[in-house]
């Protein structure tokens, strides 16, 4: 008798923390009130406003593959397709002389592009999202490193340096095209018919295909729309540094489906919102950004950072066997 | 005292959200007896069953089970076949890739189990010597004509039915429970099969034998339960045997007030189909199916009947998009349509249901309404966005028309019955205003109430001028339901009859019609 009372206590409680966004704020929270104890002036605007401008490279990337997460598909090439789409940008502008707009376009176009290669493989060819992805990645990479040829390529032409460099509200500019790609994906997902064919998708493909759904546009398109957010991430790359360089990018791909499974992405494709994600984003980097900040040992880091994605897996399994729990 | 029952299951009560799955259902089994268990989709034969082998473990169901009579508790599958309860699935599950012996002895690989006694050093390696030694005796012991180093891969239905009985065999159960057994078997595994179960017998292991097949009964069974509704009904002995009994008892009504009678006048020609072929996806030079020409009328019911593989779900495919066509031609209105994929069909009208409501009916994370309205989000979408408000405006005729037993319209699907979850699924398929309404095994597991409700909703489609074509494996049901014919045989159209024409002797005699399309004949011909 007792135990079953207890049993449901602990079911409240455990239902709260299984709610997908308050089940990231508290780790968010916990991680913040631990650096505030060890380095009492970490709660000031300069860190905070710090780590929120940094993680808008990651969050861009990961908008996008939350989209072809969600639609049962995984895409490893987020990282080196947005470094090759920063790389096109860099020439257009140093070696071409193009117009900013064209430069962001053609930086936009090149993402785009190789989405579609993705979509294009995985859904006409049939062939796996891991492998056709993983050799994007590596063909994205390697022509990055021929245009470049090791070097920078500086984009000083196009003017942007004035741009980045204000801080509105101790910001920048370009976190607030992140906030608004974010409400962007946000309509997207939840009031456009595409959302609800990706998440339709995402749940049960077959069942999507007999109730009249073309199954394989709605997966190309969202492969297209990650090229898309992984350019954009390359973009902010580059506009942040002022130049594009091979190196941007690199393991993006892997941060950012530990982002998605700590936001509530759900592996097998079919749920999850685009604030959960924008605040796994928020949790994994502001880890990475305290334990640097704590002068924690490199390789500590990378442990710690494994522990948390398994800790958001878990999480997520229990989410979904109290959900079935729940039904029974 | 000696005791009459090897198993007793004792007031067994079975809940499940909305459904009394199991009430009070008692069964006996006598030592050597073959009992059937009859009862139609729903009647809580699964739920039974899944309680007698620890699918539903102890402590989820209300009720005891006694075997020997020793109370047991079973906990898992594998705690029910140790305890001496043996199960045979419906659907046939073998390792592909492994030989038969490796597929009898998957659990007891190091093959310890079979001499306890021998208590020899644990060794991480198979031993094959013995496997295959036991697994011989085994097959020979019960008359099961299998090659123990069989490939799995290249064994008939009929012979992977075999082969999991033989699995089943291997840990010497006392009861073994046989589910529908047949369902894939042609008349010759039939027969295999029973004399096996017949040789079993005589061995003295009882033998729970479920079917929703009579003659199946008539011929085997000592005995026979018969549940409907989650209770028992009767039970019959061999000479108390009276088919008009069995099957009143069974469905619990006349016939005649289960099918309910259709009076609309059928139109003009809806759909033409001329021509259909489909090439196998993986065998060259193999069909499918093979020039599959029918037209269907509006207001008209057109039954495919045959046997299960002789290509009517594959017909049905091509039609709604689903697989590609080799050859063929489909006419709306007597004007040609190019149907691609299903976005297409649904574009020019054509709906389906499919019968495999698990993989192809339903999103299982989603709640009704959003299940309904996905098939036509454009009905309730201004430019791109989708209006939630108007959303739940369209929904809601179908949830009420359809007599959806829910609490709301938010109601997760994954919770519903059966018979609930179809209904969802044909509100889906209906939600597109369709012309023509293919229904794939509508009626597939689900209950006899909620069938009739389904078979009412098709006499409203009909009413309504939609042109529907059905595909069932359950003659009465299809005899009853449809005005026209088409009944299929290995991939074929082997004839076309009439309502009046059309008795199942009829029926049967066309759906076994060869046109076996192997190699040496197509050469034969080519040669001629």
């Amino acid at each position: 008798m007792s135990e079953r009372q207890k049993n449901r206590k602990s079911g409240l409680a455990l239902r709260i923390l299984l709610n997908p966004e308050i089940g990231i704020l508290i780790p968010i929270l916990l991680v913040c009130v631990v650096t505030t104890i060890l380095k009492p002036n970490f709660l000031t605007w300069r860190y905070i406003s710090s780590i929120l401008v940094g993680s808008i490279f990651i969050g861009a990337a990961t908008l996008g593959e939350c989209l072809v997460i969600m639609s049962g598909e995984i895409d490893l090439s987020v990282g080196y397709n947005g470094c090759l789409a920063g790389v096109v940008m860099g020439i257009a502008a140093s070696a071409w002389g193009l117009p900013l707009a064209v430069c962001l376009l053609m930086c936009l176009a090149a993402g785009a592009a190789v989405g579609a290669v993705n979509g294009f493989c995985v859904c006409q060819l049939g062939l796996s999202s891991w492998i056709t992805t993983l050799a994007t990645q590596f063909i994205c990479q390697g022509l990055a490193v021929t245009i470049c040829q090791g070097q920078p390529l500086s984009i000083m032409s196009l003017g942007t340096s004035e741009f980045v460099r204000e801080k509105p509200l101790g910001l920048n500019w370009l976190f607030f095209i992140f906030i608004v790609l974010i409400l962007l994906l946000d309509i997207l997902l939840r009031r456009t018919r595409y959302g609800y064919y990706l998440r339709s998708v995402g749940g049960n493909q077959d069942a999507s295909i007999m109730a009249g759904i073309n199954a394989k546009r709605v997966k190309i398109i969202a492969f297209v729309l990650a090229g898309v957010f992984a350019a954009v991430g390359g973009m902010f790359d580059v506009l942040n540094a002022g130049a594009s360089n091979s190196v941007f990018g690199n393991g993006r791909e892997f941060r950012a489906i530990i982002c998605c499974a700590i936001g509530g992405i759900s592996m097998s494709g079919g749920a999850g919102s685009s604030f959960g994600v924008a605040l796994g984003v928020l949790l994994f980097h502001t880890l990475w950004y305290c334990l640097r900040i704590l002068d924690v040992n490199t390789n500590l880091q990378l442990v710690l950072i494994g522990l948390i994605l398994v800790l958001s897996v878990i999480m997520d399994v229990q989410r979904k066997r109290l959900e079935a729990r729940k039904m029974v | 005292m000696e005791r009459e029952y090897v198993l007793e299951a004792v007031d067994i009560t079975k809940r499940f959200p909305g459904v009394l799955a199991n009430d009070r259902v008692c069964l006996n089994v006598k030592y050597g007896e073959v009992l059937g268990l009859i009862g139609e989709n729903g009647a809580g034969k699964s739920t039974l069953l899944k309680i007698l082998n620890g699918i539903y473990p102890h402590g989820s169901y209300e009720g005891k089970l006694v075997l020997e009579g020793e109370e047991i508790h079973p906990a898992s599958t594998q705690d029910a076949m140790e305890k001496g309860i043996g199960y045979v699935p419906q659907e046939i599950n073998v390792l592909k890739n492994f030989s038969v012996a490796e597929n009898i002895y998957m659990s007891d690989l190091r093959m310890e189990k079979l001499d306890p006694d021998k208590k020899k050093k644990k060794t991480p390696f198979v031993n094959f010597r013995k496997m295959y030694e036991s697994c011989e005796l085994l097959l020979r012991e019960n008359k099961i004509e299998l090659n123990a180093k069989a490939d799995v891969r290249k064994l008939s239905v009929g012979q992977q039915q075999m082969l999991m009985i033989a699995r089943a065999l291997a840990t010497k159960p006392r009861v073994l429970i046989l589910d529908e057994p047949t369902t894939s078997l042609s008349g010759k595994d039939v027969k295999s099969l029973f004399d096996v179960v017949r040789s079993l017998k005589e061995k003295g292991t009882s033998i729970i034998f479920v079917t929703h097949k009579l003659e199946e009964i008539m011929e085997l069974t000592d005995r026979v339960t018969i549940l409907r509704d989650g209770k028992n009904i009767s039970t019959f002995e061999k000479k108390d045997y009276d088919t008009g009994k069995i099957i009143a008892d069974m469905i619990g009504r006349e016939l005649s007030e289960l099918y309910p009678a259709r009076k609309n006048p059928i139109g003009e020609e809806v759909l033409r189909v001329e021509g259909l072929t489909v090439a196998h996806p993986y065998i060259a030079n193999r069909e499918l199916i093979h020039e599959v020409s029918f037209q269907v009328r509006a207001g008209e019911v057109l039954g495919l009947g045959g046997l299960v593989g002789a290509g009517r779900s594959e017909v049905c495919s091509a039609i709604y998009g689903m697989l590609p066509r080799k050859s063929g031609r489909i006419f709306l209105d007597g004007k040609e349509v190019h149907i691609k994929n299903t976005e297409d069909a649904v574009k020019h009208g054509i709906s389906m249901v499919s019968e495999d409501r698990k993989r192809y009916g339903l999103n299982f994370s989603w709640d009704i309404k959003k299940n309904i309205a996905i098939s036509n989000l454009k009905a309730i979408s201004r430019a791109y966005f989708v209006s939630s408000r108007q959303l739940e405006r369209r929904v809601r005729p179908y949830f009420e028309e359809l007599r959806i037993k829910a609490p709301g319209l938010g109601t997760r699907v994954a919770t519903l019955s059966g018979g609930n979850q179809q209904k969802v699924v044909i509100a889906r398929a209906l939600n597109v205003s369709p012309r023509v309404m293919i229904l794939d095994e509508p009626t597939k597991g689900i209950d006899v109430g909620s069938k009739n409700e389904i078979y009412q909703l098709i006499n409203e489609m009909a009413a309504q001028g939609v042109a529907v074509i059905m595909i069932s494996s359950e003659l009465p049901e299809l005899m009853a339901m449809s005005d026209r014919f088409i009944i299929m045989a290995d991939g074929h159209v082997a004839g076309e009859l009439s309502k009046e024409e059309a008795q199942e002797s009829s029926i049967m005699r066309l759906a076994t019609k060869s046109f076996r399309q192997d190699e040496t004949g197509k050469k034969k011909e080519a040669k001629k």
